[in-house]
């Protein structure tokens, strides 16, 4: 059945004026108008065409011819008023389910004016030009809740979550709810990358002891470590030396055009002396070291960002105007690079993670420590922010505790159809984030909220 | 969209603004200085005042694919307007860069100047109306400058009657850290007096650090400070007077046919410098075993210890040690702000920038909070490969061509010098012209050496053909150095970029990876603006709005 209607909000809305209930307002026409899109555009005398450096789509117009019912040109005047009063609200949501569409959708309107009004005596009609944001929503779907555990060798969701069949026209940012799967208490910072498409990469991680062992490297046995082993590096020589190497972006030849791209290199290690100083950096190819990070000096694990590589920079999936895709074969070489400062220990090494670093990559500081279990670490992309509350699915839904969280880079979002997001967890344990443990997991519920340009499919 | 985010922070609020700014944020970052400024709108109601938006809050722009910083800073105190644009706060933020111009201190590295020495005024008692102590020419040394002290023959000196100049420049602000001096001795052949080095904690001279009884034979003598002095060498920290005397050290006697004195050549005075930890250096090794001069690379250490602590990330700092000139001469009697220092040092080494950049550069281990800091060498090959398509354009690159620079100083006793260095320019000599240009040191950093090494420094950056040129990039280019492909907004200065589409230099070659002003540029600043970056190529391009703000930072050197 259509509906035409003001409402309040997406997920549980109250009407505030029917626009279909033909005892008030019947539509006779609505016309979503047509989204602009904005383009940055640079051209030069230089060469032939304009170079598309980016583009936005920018708010659109609706245009509604709604037919007033009244008996009266009081009660004509009373109903209008109505109309009048919404129109002037800074923000509005106007629900619109199409007659005959099963999909509801959500305009995101802005103050507008009645542009033309008809009053007549016996049929009075108002054409309305509502500004609304570019894109409808579409009613929030949520994505059962999965564990994402801190092992990536595990089998079920290591540091990964896949989500399929993502529904919208455009891509959507994520409403993420998560909690401590072990004690309910929040204390991980997190870095979640996100990699849309048909065939997520298959090489996430790499165990050190799978990697070529270089200068004062070894691998040694460790059931605490995944994988049961590890590449402890000795020291012999302290300055900054290649310690494990492999080709990359994958392992495995041949490897495929899904580990195309850029990542954001994670590395678990532990030191064996506290008080030593040391310090890592990655390269990859003829390049030179990235900036090099300093550890903490603990022994406990800890996850370290180590930055970003790329290992296909400057190729191309398909050669020329070519429709077949290339497949990377040979293989730049990944090295990871380890100094000792100062002290007397060893480094162990545990694995390199690659969190991808081309559609979207934010990093979260450790959530303060969080008494109830009620109470979840929040990533609110359609807000942009990150804080704790109460779950939305719980009994006391939305209370907000505590002030909002820093965070890097940007907020997670996924185009429809398939996409995969990596999950970094920090570090954890203790009153402020000290340990990086494989046995610990994330319980993770994602919702969104997809997007159309127009009006919503059955089930896309 | 470009991804771009933008996020606040202080203790109140920390919260990402992309989806409410009112305009594209652009910034700005150079070579020297790192982030520069950067700007944005929101559109707010005027009439409220968000606790966001206060005065030094912390600004972060992001790439958002990688979460890497392209931008940070603090909010300056925001602007509002209302108009037919609405109402709206306008933004402006400073990066890391402006943080070395915020406190003026006297900062006395090496002072070899006499101007610093008076006749003591502290044991004046002791002094006779008649004694003489200050600057001079040595005795029986033509051409040598010399501090003398000497005391009248024919009249009768108790003991400790003493000629002294001193030195007060630091009392009260600086430790001195070393000092040393050459001396002569001439007169009379009494054995009751004394050549003596002596140092205290102001006003009160407390510590004979060095002593030499006469008649004797001249010599050297230098020493530095120690928390625990043990010694000949070492003098007690905490130290900020410096006395050089004639005393008489027992009995009463006349003074001989002609007057006893003293003279004291090469001196040089060394305040103690800081460590990046925050704390000051001891001993020797705390002076870098040196008290003839310093290096540019030790005093970018003390001025991250001293300045710049508690913005910078000091501890974590990158300095390159390597440093090709030994400063004689390095001292603000009269203040300067680490801005000015590192711009000296600058011309000194020219081969080497200073920058700011971001705090956290790595998620799991963001450092201290501070900006991480750098002191580089520019690098010699090129970074970044791009072409002119998005648009090019230089000034005619023999605009910069010189083949003589001329250096304005004073020397240790306040007298005007100058001195000229020539160079070899083909493109001027075999024209028959020559151009020079003009740098005044001062007293601050005038010396011989550093006025040879400004010149010969200023002139090898200007013995070839350079540009300032603007460069458009609207498109991705490749980091050759990272292997990896970066967007116009990752671009950084103070690297290198090869262009494929202007001549190449007739003296090099297509394959030209070093800069030539020609197909290989250095980076000086790049800005951005909805997702396009302007970079300016080996020197900031001249126009009205450059040349006021230079002319208005620009350091009027007092004496």
């Amino acid at each position: 059945m259509a509906t035409m209607r003001f409402v309040d909000s997406i997920d549980s809305p109250s009407v505030r004026l029917d626009l279909w209930d033909r005892s008030a307002w019947a539509y006779e026409s609505f016309n979503p108008g047509e989204v602009q899109l904005r383009r940055s555009v640079s051209s030069s005398m230089a060469r032939d065409g304009d170079y598309v450096g980016a583009s936005a789509h920018g708010n659109r117009e609706l245009t509604l011819v709604l037919n007033l019912f009244f008996t009266t040109d009081d009660d004509a005047a009373t109903k209008l008023q109505l109309l009048q009063r919404e129109l002037d609200r800074p923000t509005n949501l106007l629900q619109w389910t199409p007659g005959g569409s099963t999909g509801t959708v959500f305009w995101q309107t802005y103050r507008s004016p009645t542009t033309a009004l008809r009053w007549d005596k016996t049929l009075k009609q108002a054409t309305v030009s509502l500004m609304a944001a570019p894109f409808a929503i579409g009613q929030r779907v949520d994505i059962a809740s999965a564990t994402v555990n801190n092992d990536p060798a595990n089998a079920t969701n290591g540091c990964k979550l896949d989500l399929t069949n993502i529904q919208g026209d455009v891509e959507t940012p994520l409403f993420i709810e998560y909690a401590d799967s072990a004690a309910g208490l929040i204390r991980s910072g997190l870095a979640i990358g996100v990699r849309s498409g048909s065939s997520p990469y298959p090489n996430l991680f790499y165990q050190s002891e799978s990697m070529n062992q270089q200068t004062d490297t070894a691998v040694v046995a460790d059931a605490t470590f995944s994988g049961g082993s590890k590449s402890r590096v000795t020291f012999v020589t302290t300055a900054l030396t290649g310690r494990l190497s492999a080709g990359f972006p994958a392992l495995a030849v041949p490897a495929g055009a899904e580990n195309w791209g850029q990542y954001r290199v994670f590395a678990r290690v532990a030191q064996t002396v506290a008080g030593d100083v040391i310090s890592m950096a990655v390269k990859v190819g003829s390049g030179a070291y990235n900036q090099a990070v300093t550890l903490k000096s603990q022994t406990q694990p800890q996850l370290v960002d180590l930055g970003v590589l790329d290992a296909t920079a400057n190729l191309t999936i398909q050669g020329g105007y070519s429709a077949a895709k290339y497949r990377i074969e040979n293989q730049d070489a990944l090295v990871v690079g380890v100094q000792r400062v100062s002290g007397t220990g060893n480094l162990d090494i545990d694995y390199l993670i690659f969190v991808p670093a081309d559609e979207y990559l934010g990093g979260w500081d450790a959530f303060a420590n969080v008494s109830s279990t009620s109470h979840l670490a929040v990533l609110d992309g359609v807000n942009g922010a990150a804080y704790i509350a109460t779950a939305l699915s719980g009994a006391t839904p939305g209370r907000v505790r505590g002030s909002a969280i820093g965070t890097s880079g940007d907020f997670p979002k996924v185009r429809p159809g398939n996409n995969r997001l990596v999950i970094v967890e920090a570090n954890k344990g203790g009153a402020t984030p000290a340990s990086n443990l494989l046995t610990t997991g994330l319980t993770m519920t994602i919702r969104y909220w997809p997007r159309y340009l127009f009006n919503r499919p059955v089930s896309t | 969209m470009i991804p771009v985010t933008v996020r606040l922070a202080n203790s109140n609020t920390d919260r990402h603004i992309t989806n409410i700014l009112a305009d594209d944020p652009s910034w700005r970052s150079a070579a020297p200085g790192g982030f520069g400024t950067a700007a944005f709108a929101l559109q707010k109601p005027i009439d409220v005042r968000d606790p966001m938006l206060a005065a030094f809050t912390k600004v972060y722009i992001y790439d958002g694919r990688t979460a890497e910083t392209l931008w940070e800073g603090r909010l300056q105190l925001p602007a509002r307007s209302a108009d037919a644009d609405g109402q709206v706060w306008s933004l402006t933020a400073l990066g890391g860069a402006s943080h070395t111009s915020d406190e003026t201190r006297v900062l006395i590295y090496i002072d070899r100047s006499h101007d610093g020495w008076v006749r003591d005024n502290l044991e004046a008692s002791r002094i006779p109306a008649n004694a003489t102590a200050g600057s001079s020419n040595h005795p029986f040394n033509d051409g040598l400058d010399a501090l003398v002290v000497s005391l009248p023959s024919g009249v009768q000196l108790n003991t400790n009657t003493e000629a002294m100049v001193s030195y007060q420049e630091c009392a009260g602000l600086q430790s001195l850290g070393a000092w040393g001096y050459s001396y002569s001795f001439g007169g009379g052949g009494s054995t009751n007096f004394a050549l003596e080095g002596v140092t205290g904690d102001n006003p009160t001279f407390n510590s004979i650090d060095h002593s030499v009884l006469l008649p004797g034979v001249g010599g050297s003598f230098s020493t530095f400070a120690h928390t625990s002095p043990s010694g000949a060498n070492e003098f007690p920290a905490g130290q900020d007077i410096l006395g050089l005397r004639l005393r008489r050290t027992t009995g009463g006697a006349t003074p001989g046919a002609d007057n006893l004195w003293i003279a004291f050549y090469d001196v040089r005075v060394l305040c103690r410098r800081y460590m990046r930890n925050g704390f000051m250096g001891v001993g020797s090794s705390g002076m870098n075993n040196s008290s003839l001069y310093v290096r540019a690379s030790w005093i970018v250490e003390d001025l991250l210890g001293r300045l710049l602590r508690n913005v910078y990330d000091a501890d974590g700092a990158s300095v390159d040690a390597t440093n090709t000139v030994d400063i004689d001469q390095l001292a603000y009697r009269d203040g300067a702000t680490a801005a000015d220092v590192l711009d000296d040092l600058m011309k000194i080494e020219p081969s080497k920038y200073w920058a700011a950049w971001e705090s956290e550069w790595s998620l799991t281990h963001p450092g201290n909070g501070g900006y991480r800091f750098e002191w580089k060498t520019w690098p010699t090959t090129a970074r970044y490969e791009a072409t002119v398509d998005d648009g090019f354009d230089a000034t005619a690159a023999s605009a910069e061509l010189y083949n003589s620079w001329t250096i304005r100083w004073r020397d240790n006793r306040g007298r005007i010098k100058i001195t000229r260095v020539t160079a070899a320019v083909p493109e001027l000599d075999s024209n028959n012209l020559t151009r020079g240009g003009f740098t005044d040191l001062s007293d601050e950093i005038g010396s011989a050496t550093n006025a040879t090494a400004v010149a010969t420094n200023t002139l090898a950056e200007h013995n070839r053909q350079t540009s300032s040129a603007r460069l458009t990039i609207a498109r991705p280019i490749m980091d050759v150095q990272n292997n990896r492909v970066v967007w116009p907004w990752q671009i950084r200065p103070g690297e290198e970029i090869r262009l494929r589409g202007v001549e190449a230099s007739a003296t090099t070659n297509v394959t030209q990876t070093t800069r030539d002003g020609m197909t290989v540029f250095r980076i000086v600043s790049v800005e951005v603006n909805k997702g396009v970056a302007q970079l300016e190529l080996d020197m900031f391009t001249q126009n009205e709005i450059r040349a006021l703000i230079e002319l208005r930072k620009m350091r009027r050197r007092r004496r």
